[in-house]
C-alpha cells in the first residue's frame, strides 16, 4: 500500500489500473480477489483526490461496477445459481491485456522503421493570377447562383417567419468560411463551383463564401480550372502542407522542416 | 520482336529480363523507369492499376515487374518498398539518424500509448467503430483517433449501417510503411506477444 502513497502512476484509464493492481497483487486475472482489489482500487482514487488530480468518468462507472460485483459475491442469489460475476471484468481484462502487449511491440516497431522517409509530393507551381478570363466566368456563374440562392430564401421564408424571433441571425464572418472551404476540399478533393457555393444556407453566407473563395485563389491555395462539367476547384496541396506543418499536435514540433511522413 | 539492346547496365538479364516490346511501344528498361520516376515525385505509395494505366498495362504486370525491381534496390539509400496493392519509394531506416543530422531534424516522431492502443484495435479488429475501440480500452478514444487519423495511420473504410452511421476505421498503407511490414498477414497472432 505504501507505493500508492509516494508515486502515482498515470494510467491509460481503469482497466489499466486495475492490470497494474492486479500484477502488483500477483493474483491472476481469472481468479480476482474482489474485495482487495476494490479497495486498493478506492484508495487509489483517494489519492487523485488528495493530489487535486482529475479523475475521469470512466474510473468512476468502474468503481461502481466493482463495487456491484462485490456485493453480488457477498450476496449471491440461492434461488438460481449465477455465473461468476467477475466474468465479464476479467474477460474484458484479458482483452485489454492482449491489446496493451501489441501495443508495445507496435511501439518497437515504430522505433525502428518510422525513420523512413517518404518525399512529399513534387508538384509544379500553380497559376495564381486570376486572368480576365476567369475572372468574367467567375463573375457569371455567382451570378447565377446568387439567383438560385435568392429562389431558395423565398422559399423557405414562410415558415422561417414564425421562428426568426427565435433563431438569432446567422452572421458567419469570412475566415470562417475560409476555413470551411480548405476543410471541405481537403476532404473531398475537389469539387464545382456551384457545389460549393451551394453549401451556403443563405444569400449573406453566399457572399461570404465567394469572398473567401477569391481570397483562396488570391493567395494560390486553390486553383481553378474550367472545365466541360463546370468550374472545378481544387486544393493546392503544396501550400496546405504549410499550413498543415503549423498546426502540428504536439507530439510533432518540426516547423519549416521536411516533413517526416 | 526484339529490340536493339541499348539499356542501361541497370537492366541487364541478371535477372533473364527481356528486351521485347510490350504494348504501347515500351521496352522493359522504360517501364521500370517510370515506374521510378513516379514513385519518386509521388512520394506516397503509388497503386499498381494506377502504373499499370500510365504504361498499359495491368496491375499484376505491373506487381511482377516491380518483383524484379525490389532486387536493383537491395543495399542502396533508398527502399523500394511492395504492399498488397501499391509500391512506396522510402529511406532506408538504417540511416534516419544520419538523414535527420544532414536536415537539422531535432524531434523524433512519437506515438503515444493511447495512440498505440487505438492501433493495436484497429490493427487486429479491422474494421472496427470507435465505440468499439473504447469499449476495449475502456475510455475514451477520441483524440487517439484523430492522431492516426491525421498521420494518415488510419482511416476511415465506410460507415456501419446502424443509427449514427458511425466510421469504421481500419489501417493503411502507411501504417505498413512506418511499421516495418508488407501486408497485414505479417502481424503476429495477438495472442502470441509477450510484453519484453
Amino acid at each position: 500500500m505504501e507505493e500508492l502513497k509516494f508515486r502515482l502512476e498515470s494510467f491509460e484509464g481503469p482497466l489499466d489500473l486495475l492490470l497494474n493492481l492486479i500484477s502488483k497483487n500477483k493474483v491472476s486475472i481469472t481468479d480476482i480477489p474482489i474485495s482487495l482489489i476494490f479497495d486498493q482500487y478506492m484508495e487509489y482514487l483517494g489519492e487523485m483526490r488528495k493530489m487535486d488530480m482529475e479523475i475521469a468518468g470512466e474510473f468512476i462507472v468502474m468503481a461502481s461496477e466493482l463495487m456491484l460485483i462485490k456485493s453480488r459475491i457477498l450476496l449471491p442469489k440461492t434461488d438460481e445459481p449465477e455465473e461468476d460475476p467477475r466474468l465479464s471484468l476479467s474477460a474484458a481484462l484479458l482483452e485489454y491485456q492482449k491489446i496493451k502487449m501489441a501495443a508495445e511491440y507496435f511501439g518497437e516497431l515504430y522505433g525502428e522503421y518510422s525513420g523512413r522517409f517518404a518525399k512529399e509530393t513534387t508538384e509544379p507551381e500553380a497559376e495564381t493570377a486570376l486572368g480576365e478570363h476567369n475572372a468574367s466566368m467567375l463573375t457569371r456563374a455567382f451570378n447565377r447562383i446568387y439567383d438560385r440562392a435568392g429562389e431558395k430564401e423565398l422559399e423557405a421564408a414562410e415558415p422561417r417567419r414564425m421562428t426568426d424571433e427565435l433563431v438569432k441571425r446567422h452572421i458567419v464572418p469570412i475566415s470562417a468560411k475560409i476555413y470551411g472551404i480548405i476543410r471541405y476540399l481537403y476532404k473531398n478533393g475537389s469539387c464545382d463551383f456551384d457545389t460549393l457555393m451551394l453549401t451556403s444556407r443563405s444569400r449573406s453566407e453566399l457572399v461570404a463564401s465567394f469572398f473567401a473563395l477569391l481570397e483562396l485563389l488570391r493567395s494560390g491555395r486553390v486553383l481553378l480550372d474550367e472545365r466541360d462539367e463546370g468550374i472545378i476547384l481544387t486544393l493546392n496541396r503544396e501550400k496546405s502542407v504549410k499550413d498543415r506543418r503549423e498546426k502540428k499536435s504536439d507530439e510533432d514540433e518540426a516547423s519549416g522542416q521536411p516533413d517526416v511522413y | 520482336m526484339r529490340q536493339v539492346d541499348n539499356r542501361t547496365s541497370i537492366d541487364d538479364s541478371k535477372n533473364g529480363a527481356d528486351t521485347e516490346n510490350y504494348t504501347g511501344g515500351l521496352s522493359l528498361s522504360d517501364i521500370k523507369n517510370i515506374i521510378e520516376a513516379v514513385l519518386f515525385a509521388a512520394g506516397y505509395a503509388v497503386t499498381y492499376k494506377k502504373l499499370g494505366a500510365v504504361t498499359g498495362m495491368n496491375a499484376e504486370q505491373i506487381k511482377t515487374i516491380a518483383e524484379q525491381l525490389e532486387g536493383d534496390y537491395k543495399d542502396r539509400g533508398i527502399k523500394l518498398l511492395l504492399f498488397a496493392d501499391s509500391m512506396q519509394l522510402t529511406t532506408d531506416e538504417k540511416y534516419t539518424d544520419q538523414i535527420k543530422q544532414a536536415l537539422g531534424i531535432t524531434h523524433t516522431s512519437t506515438l503515444s500509448n493511447s495512440s498505440l492502443e487505438v492501433l493495436a484495435i484497429v490493427a487486429y479488429n479491422q474494421p472496427v467503430t470507435k465505440a468499439y475501440i473504447e469499449q476495449i480500452r475502456g475510455v475514451d478514444s477520441s483524440y487517439a483517433v484523430s492522431v492516426l487519423c491525421e498521420r494518415g495511420i488510419i482511416e476511415s473504410k465506410g460507415k456501419l449501417e446502424v443509427p449514427g452511421k458511425p466510421n469504421l476505421y481500419g489501417t493503411t498503407d502507411e501504417f505498413l510503411r512506418l511499421f516495418g511490414i508488407s501486408s497485414l498477414k505479417e502481424l503476429p497472432p495477438i495472442d502470441v506477444i509477450r510484453g519484453t
